[in-house]
């Protein structure tokens, strides 16, 4: 069993054939999200994040607040750490909610082709048209908010651009000589679809679900930032920075400060690791030209 | 077979009309179809059955479906979008009324952007070295900084801490200036009205600012690895071989060829303008469409929301529209 996983990690990640440079990429994102996971997961904390200390209001970055307070006297700090998990976890649900639903269609759209693609694609491009936010922000408002809900209205404002990418790929590949000979020697569609074609879209959906995390943590923070996110207290990197806000005139500028901070590092992690993946896990671009 | 210029730009056109439908409709169903009564989120918990039936009648919610959506198309063709429930005003005056502000930030940010995107994405694909690893930099930092906190730290930094510019809002309550167009720059020159110009410049200049970098930041990673593939075809090292100057090979020669993806995607870019429009007036306290749109789903004014998507969905529409026939324009090979 171990070594099947081993032989398994193997073949995805071509370790040997990694440059230098893709290695510390690779391991830097993997380990300083696991390390963020880690710490929000288990609570370890160094404070509880939602404890109020109306003592230590706005109190600015110290030894015992690295931080600073917020305008409730809690630990900013604390609260960055534990907006880790909110986001992570709505995030990467809506990815999997995206995936499982569009990825199907746009599968069976481009092998089917025909009037149901060009449907679908008409659709899914007008869908396209409105800005992700502006979908998310319009479903957030009539769902209402919660966790969950947050997550469904960033999976279904993502679905365009996850059944873009299954299609695109389904059409690239179905023409290619190996289709063609399963389709000769009788084999179903259905199994062309789940064994043959979804093998290289899989590939391109990784890539495609590590860029996305980092852009639906961002997307959650501003619907979090608008007043559509999680409520408070719970700690969420967009509302609190919604809350920074009322208060930016006091100088406090270390509770709006962190929370972006840590925005900003996540989106960059997922995004650094999308680009990293798209390298190691694409055979194609692995491929040495000389 | 080719299409003249024109019959090129009828067609779009004519495209464009059942995408919007469509879109308009989506929005349509998915605020009829997600759960949650409207009148009961406006009226509270604590409403009589009555009231809320009241309110429903009023809206008309309580008609059949195809009822309520036969009643907006033909709102829409009237150009009635419906009232709205705060203020009891017509929607569409609500949204003109914020329009010009919004498109006096939208294209100052747009533009200034766009074309400082063009100048960053040539220089780092021409230079290389430090400015290109600086170059690209910012541009990933630029993609990754939420847009909300970039604007809140220029507040921080340039109006509480250093105190240049105002805060918020889009001019000062002391400052008098009689409303021509609705377009407080245009207004401020047309009246000849220098303080309020002054002092409305330097409102819109955090929020200008902010839009640029968010603008700037993504564009110029596009337009740089154009360049560069640009760069690399054998007509530049013809015009290198014939001595032209760096400046004409760059700007005349290599950015016409570069120009035509990067101007696709401001076109796609657009709509993510119109996001970070809403969240830079919100930051700035600026009374435009977007604070509107944020405004209107605290108050959950349903018409007024449903009114700005199709709004939003217009003006997206009609930029890319203009985008493909420029497009054409530049490139006559888009149209055959």
């Amino acid at each position: 069993m171990v070594s099947e996983v081993q032989a398994l990690v193997k073949r995805l990640i071509p370790w040997e054939e990694l440059t230098g440079k893709e290695k510390v990429v690779l391991v830097a994102c993997l380990l300083l999200i696991g390390i963020q996971l880690f710490v929000s997961i288990l609570n370890l904390t160094p404070y509880d994040p939602t404890k109020v200390n109306l003592d230590e209001r706005f109190s600015p970055p110290s030894i015992a607040h690295i931080f600073g307070t917020d305008h409730l006297g809690r630990d900013v700090f604390s609260r960055v750490l534990a907006g880790f998990k909110i986001s992570i976890y709505v995030a990467a649900l809506s990815v999997l909610i995206t995936a499982a639903f569009s990825v199907p269609l746009g599968m069976i759209s481009g092998y089917v082709g025909g009037f149901l693609d060009r449907f679908l694609t008409f659709v899914m491009d007008s869908f396209y048209t409105l800005p992700r936010l502006v979908l998310a922000l319009l479903i957030a408002f009539l769902l209402g908010r919660a966790l969950h809900l947050n997550a469904l209205a960033i999976a279904v404002a993502t679905i365009p651009s996850f059944f873009r990418v299954a299609r695109s790929v389904t059409l690239s590949v179905k023409e290619r000589t190996f289709i063609e000979a399963a389709r000769a020697s009788g084999v179903s569609t259905k199994r062309i679809l789940l064994k043959h074609i979804s093998y290289h879209v899989r590939i391109p959906i990784v890539v495609l679900s590590a860029l996305t995390i980092g852009d639906s943590i961002y997307l959650l923070a501003s619907l979090g930032f608008l007043g559509l996110g999680v409520e408070p207290p719970t700690p969420e990197w967009g509302t609190d920075l919604a809350t920074a806000r009322e208060f930016i005139t006091s100088g406090a500028w270390w509770a709006a400060f962190f929370p972006g901070v840590a925005i900003i590092i996540n989106t960059f992690l997922f995004l650094m690791l999308g680009e990293t993946l798209n390298i190691i896990l694409n055979p194609l671009t692995r491929e040495k030209p000389y | 077979m080719g299409l003249s210029l024109r019959k090129y730009i009828l067609l779009r056109v004519a495209l464009i009309i059942p995408m919007a439908v469509l879109i308009i409709s989506i929005v349509f169903f998915l605020m009829r179809i997600l759960p949650g009564n409207p009148a009961l989120a406006i009226l509270g918990e604590e409403a009589t059955p009555e009231a809320v039936e009241a309110l429903m009648e009023k809206m008309g919610l309580n008609k059949p479906l195809h009822e309520q959506y036969i009643d907006m198309w033909i709102g829409i063709l009237q150009g009635n979008l419906g009232n709205s429930l705060r203020t009891g005003g017509l929607v569409l005056e609500e949204i003109l009324s914020r329009l010009p502000i919004s498109l006096e930030l939208l294209l100052g940010g747009y533009i200034i952007g766009n074309i400082l995107a063009i100048l960053l994405g040539a220089e780092t694909a021409r230079r290389g070295g430090l400015f290109d690893l600086v170059g690209r930099s910012y541009s990933i930092l630029g993609y990754c900084i939420p847009v909300f906190w970039l604007g809140m730290m220029l507040q921080i930094a340039f109006s509480v801490n250093i105190p240049i510019f105002p805060v918020q809002g889009v001019i000062s309550p002391m400052i008098q200036l009689k409303r021509i167009t609705g377009f407080y720059i245009l207004d401020s020159i047309i009246s000849g009205n220098f303080d309020a110009l002054i002092d409305v410049l330097a409102h819109y200049t955090l929020p200008w600012i902010t839009l640029i970098i968010w603008y700037s930041a993504v564009n110029s990673r596009v337009l740089r690895a154009d360049m560069i593939e640009v760069l690399n075809r054998p007509f530049i090292i013809t015009a290198v071989a014939k001595g032209l100057p760096d400046n004409v090979i760059v700007y005349k020669h290599a950015l016409k060829n570069a120009i035509i993806p990067v101007l696709t995607i401001m076109g796609l870019q657009f709509a993510r303008a119109i996001a970070g429009l809403i969240l830079t007036e919100t930051v700035f306290n600026i009374p435009g469409m977007g604070r509107l749109l944020y405004e209107s789903i605290l108050d959950r004014d349903y018409p007024l929301v449903q009114g700005l998507m199709v709004f939003f969905v217009a003006i997206i529409a009609i930029v890319s529209l203009l985008i493909d026939i420029a497009l054409a324009y530049i490139d006559p090979r888009i149209r055959y």
